[in-house]
C-alpha cells in the first residue's frame, strides 16, 4: 500500500509526461494500477497544454501590437500607471484623525489648567478675555470658605449660567457642580488617589451636600428591600473596590457600572447619616423602568432596586 | 567668430535575424535599451507567451490579459537600460508580469466583478474554425477550454501559478524552483497538490 501511494506521488510529480526515466517507466509498466494513474494524469497535462489560451486579440498577436507601439513611440503606459505617484488617500485620512486626536489631547489639558489657574486665586486681571475673568472671579469666590449657596447667587447675579464659556450649562447643574466640586478642588487634593487612604466625608461636607442633594433614609429602605424580595438585588455588584465617593457626579458614574440597560434620566439622594448615595436611574415617560443603586461612600455597592 | 557645430552621426549597427536570435538575453537587452527594435522583436516574440501566460495565471480574463501583457512589454521597453543582470530576465519578467496585473486588478477590478469564463473572443474563435472540424464539435471544444480554464482559476494561487508555469509555460521545475525562489521539492509538491486539485475540479466539470 505504502509502495503504490509512493508511486502514484511519482507519477503525479513527473516533470515531462513525455519524458520519464526507464526505471519508473519500467515500474509503471509492471502494474496496471499505475499504468492507468500514469494515463489519467498524462491525458490531464495534455488536456492543459490543448486548453492554452492565445496571445491574440483582434487577430493581431502580443508581440506584434507591441512592437506597433513601439514604433508608433507609443510607449507610455496605457493601462496601468504604476510608476506615476498614487496620493495614498487612505494613508492621509489616518494622518488627519492622528493630528485630530493629537490637536485634541493638546489643547483640552491647557483649557483645564488655565481653570486650575483660576481656580488658585491667580489674578483675574492676568487674562484678557471678559469671559475669563469672569471665570476666575467665581471660582475664586468658590473656593473661599464662603457658603455654596453665596456663590450661587453670585454666579445668578453675574449671569455665568448662560455664558458659553462653561462646559456646565444650565443653572441647575453648577448647582451641583459647585457644591460638590468644592471638595474635590482643594489644593491639597492628590493627582492620583490610587494607593492613597480615602478622603473622608467630614460632617460638615456632608451637611452642604444634604443641602444641595435630597436626602433618604437608607436603613428605612433597607428595611422595605430586603434580600429575597422581588426585583432586590444585594450580591453579584460590579462595583466592588474601593473608590472614594465624594460627589453627584462621581457617585452617579459608579452607579452606572450596574446598569444593564440606558436610562435617559438620573436622580441622585444622600444619606448624611449613614454616608450611602441613592442614585436612581428612569426613563421618562415609561412606568416602572427604572433601577436604583446604592452605593456606600468608598463607592461600593450594597443594594440594587429594580422597578421593572 | 564663426563656431561649427559638429554634428556626430551615430552609427547604429544593423544586426540580421539570425544575429540577434543566437544572442543571450542580456545582450539583446542592452540593445533594446539603445532602443534598437529588432532586438526588442526577438525579446517578444521570445517571451510572448511566458508573459501572457503569467499574467494571465492572475487575471483569468482574456481581453484584459492582452493589455496587461502588452504593458508588461512596454515596461521592460522603457526599463531595459535599468536591467542589472542579478537575476535572469525570465524571474524579472515574471515579477514584473505579476506587478502589472496587481496594479491592473487594484485600479480596473475594484469594482469589477470578472466572470470565470468570460471571453470576448468566443464569437470569433467560433467563426475561424478550424477545416475538418464540424461546429457542434468545436462548441464542444470551446466549452472543454472554459471547463478547464475555470478549474484552473479555481486552484489556490500558489498551485495555480505553478501549474501555468509547467503546464502552459513548459518549463522545468529547476527554472520554476529560481523564478518563484522556492527550492526544488516545494515545486514538486505544489505541482503534485495542483495536478490532484485539478483532476477533481474537471471530474466534477467534464
Amino acid at each position: 500500500m505504502e509502495r503504490t501511494d509512493f508511486i502514484k506521488e511519482k507519477i503525479i510529480q513527473i516533470e515531462d509526461y513525455d519524458k520519464i526515466d526507464e526505471e519508473l517507466k519500467n515500474e509503471i509498466n509492471s502494474n496496471p494500477e499505475y499504468l492507468h494513474i500514469f494515463d489519467e494524469y498524462k491525458s490531464l497535462s495534455e488536456l492543459l497544454r490543448n486548453s492554452l489560451p492565445t496571445p491574440v486579440k483582434n487577430k493581431i498577436s502580443l508581440s506584434d501590437s507591441v512592437i506597433q507601439r513601439v514604433r508608433d513611440g507609443d510607449t507610455a503606459p496605457k493601462y496601468i500607471n504604476s510608476t506615476g505617484f498614487r496620493f495614498p488617500f487612505a494613508t492621509a485620512a489616518c494622518l488627519l484623525i492622528v493630528c485630530a486626536v493629537l490637536l485634541t489631547a493638546r489643547f483640552m489639558p491647557e483649557k483645564h489648567s488655565r481653570n486650575y489657574d483660576a481656580q488658585n486665586n491667580m489674578a483675574a486681571e492676568s487674562y484678557s478675555d471678559e469671559e475669563v475673568q469672569l471665570e476666575a472671579k467665581l471660582v475664586k469666590s468658590k473656593t473661599d470658605s464662603s457658603l455654596v449657596l453665596d456663590t450661587a447667587e453670585e454666579e445668578a447675579e453675574n449671569g455665568v449660567a448662560n455664558t458659553p464659556h462653561f462646559p456646565v450649562q444650565t443653572s441647575d447643574d453648577i448647582y451641583y457642580s459647585y457644591a460638590c466640586n468644592d471638595y474635590k478642588l482643594a489644593s491639597e487634593e492628590p493627582e492620583s488617589g490610587e494607593g492613597l487612604p480615602l478622603p473622608q466625608i467630614t460632617t460638615d461636607k456632608a451637611e452642604k451636600l444634604e443641602k444641595v442633594l435630597e436626602s433618604f433614609e437608607f436603613a428605612e429602605e433597607a428595611e422595605i428591600y430586603k434580600a429575597g424580595a422581588p426585583g432586590v438585588k444585594n450580591y453579584g455588584f460590579k462595583n466592588i473596590s474601593q473608590i472614594a465617593v465624594t460627589n453627584k457626579d462621581e457617585a452617579e458614574a459608579l452607579a452606572k457600572n450596574e446598569c444593564t440597560i440606558p436610562y435617559d434620566t438620573v436622580k441622585t439622594f444622600f444619606d448624611a447619616d449613614n454616608e450611602i448615595w441613592k442614585v436612581l436611574f428612569m426613563t421618562e415617560g415609561t412606568l416602572g423602568n427604572c433601577q436604583t443603586v446604592y452605593l456606600d461612600k468608598s463607592g461600593i455597592t450594597q443594594l440594587i432596586v429594580y422597578g421593572e | 567668430m564663426l563656431f561649427k557645430k559638429e554634428q556626430k552621426s551615430v552609427q547604429v549597427k544593423r544586426y540580421t535575424h539570425k544575429e540577434l536570435l543566437d544572442m543571450t538575453d542580456n545582450e539583446l537587452l542592452l540593445l533594446s535599451a539603445e532602443k534598437n527594435e529588432d532586438a526588442f522583436t526577438v525579446l517578444t516574440e521570445k517571451y510572448e507567451k511566458f508573459v501572457y501566460f503569467a499574467v494571465w495565471a492572475e487575471l483569468k480574463n482574456e481581453e484584459d490579459t492582452f493589455d496587461v501583457s502588452q504593458e508588461v512589454f512596454i515596461r521592460l521597453y522603457n526599463a531595459a537600460g535599468s536591467f542589472r543582470c542579478e537575476s535572469t530576465l525570465k524571474t524579472w519578467l515574471y515579477r514584473m508580469c505579476k506587478n502589472c496585473a496587481y496594479d491592473f486588478m487594484r485600479k480596473y477590478y475594484k469594482h469589477k466583478t470578472v466572470s470565470l469564463t468570460q471571453n470576448a473572443d468566443d464569437e470569433e474563435k467560433i467563426e475561424d474554425i478550424p477545416a475538418g472540424i464540424t461546429p457542434e464539435e468545436e462548441v464542444l471544444r470551446s466549452e472543454k477550454i472554459k471547463m478547464v480554464h475555470r478549474a484552473i482559476n479555481e486552484l489556490p494561487e500558489e498551485q495555480r501559478e505553478i501549474i501555468v508555469l509547467r503546464e502552459l509555460e513548459g518549463m522545468s521545475y529547476t527554472e520554476i524552483s529560481a523564478i518563484l525562489g522556492i527550492n526544488e521539492g516545494t515545486v514538486k509538491s505544489r505541482i503534485s497538490r495542483g495536478r490532484e486539485s485539478l483532476k477533481k475540479i474537471l471530474e466534477k466539470y467534464l
